[in-house]
């Protein structure tokens, strides 16, 4: 079955963010590891305040490798293409500085509009937790039934989310490309749930 | 007893720099492959202790090269790299069989010991 022009664009647009990670790993990445173990060749031949200044580039060029490396990931992460939404959201998870847990997610594959469509709701979701909701823990929950998967984020924070603002009607629209709709409920004091029903199958 | 290392990555460039950080840390490398088949075509001719292996190889990945090394005979340690970090890969590299991870710009002879040492930490 031929899919809508908006759920083409969505993927088009998925697909030119995940040959931009494999870009900036295969280009960037490699010349700038390559280029910190070298300045930690050439520190070891110095002495004196030469070496503390290789040492220091070594150390900035450390962190700007891993500031491109969090980038790259945001811009599309490489577990969600090899290993699948589990893995993908528990790392995701992992990374939330506000504690997170996946407490369910189907086993095995999904087809891959449907997992990338939860991972960015998730992805979406808990960053708006650690950016706004002043929340202590929140909990990812995905399911596969009867032909959609739904899947929800759940936060303990002030409520009060705008389903209007930039960041979830984005969102909304990309759950309506792929044929699934996105509900927020976000009443101030009792928490914020993200939810989405994608069809599957 | 001095690791014997094999250095499997397609940036021939990465291959040197790391071919020289663990001869300067002290470890021998034995030879260089830029591919998988390359890898497990030398791993029984040159029996090295380590294969320092990349994630993101041309013709297969990292995590292939290393489940056909742990099905061979006396297998080799592998020891995975990449300029991506441990998170991006996630519960693949628990399952892969190598004995850790190490990102590339973090390479050193001390932290590949460190993995070949029982109760050690990733890198």
């Amino acid at each position: 079955m031929r899919e809508p022009e908006s759920a083409r664009i969505v993927d088009a647009a998925d697909e030119f963010r995940r040959r931009l990670e494999r870009r900036l790993h295969d280009g960037a990445q490699q010349r700038l590891a390559s280029a910190v173990l070298v300045l930690g060749l050439a520190g070891r031949t110095l002495t004196g305040d030469a070496a503390g200044l290789v040492a220091e580039a070594r150390q900035e060029l450390a962190l700007a490798m891993a500031e491109l490396r969090e980038l790259a990931r945001d811009i599309y992460p490489v577990l969600l293409t090899e290993a699948g939404l589990g893995p993908a959201l528990a790392s995701l998870t992992d990374r939330c500085p506000v504690p997170t847990v996946v407490s369910a997610v189907p086993d095995g594959r999904l087809p891959a509009t449907v997992e990338r469509t939860c991972y960015f709701v998730v992805f979406e979701a808990v960053q708006n937790v650690a950016a706004h909701a002043s929340a202590t823990r929140a909990e990812v929950v995905v399911r596969a039934e009867g032909g959609h998967v739904s899947v929800e984020v759940g936060d303990d924070g002030a409520g009060g989310a705008d389903p209007d603002g930039p960041g979830l009607s984005a969102l909304a629209d990309r759950v309506a490309a792929h044929g699934g709709r996105l509900r927020v409920e976000s009443e101030p004091g009792a928490g914020t749930r993200v939810r989405a029903d994608v069809p599957c199958g | 007893m001095v690791p014997r290392v094999l250095i499997v990555d397609d940036h021939a460039a990465f291959r040197s720099f790391a071919h020289r950080v663990l001869v300067a840390d002290g470890l021998v490398v034995v030879g260089e492959a830029a591919d998988g088949a390359a890898a497990i075509a030398a791993v029984p001719r040159l029996r090295p202790d380590v294969v320092l292996l990349d994630v993101g190889l041309p013709d297969m990945d990292g995590f292939a090269v290393a489940a056909v090394l742990d099905a061979q005979d006396e297998p080799p340690a592998v020891v995975l790299v990449s300029s991506r970090s441990r998170a991006d890969y996630g519960s693949l590299v628990d399952a892969s069989g190598a004995v850790g991870f190490v990102a590339k710009s973090a390479l050193s002879g001390d932290a590949v010991r460190r993995l070949l040492t029982p109760g050690r930490d990733d890198a």
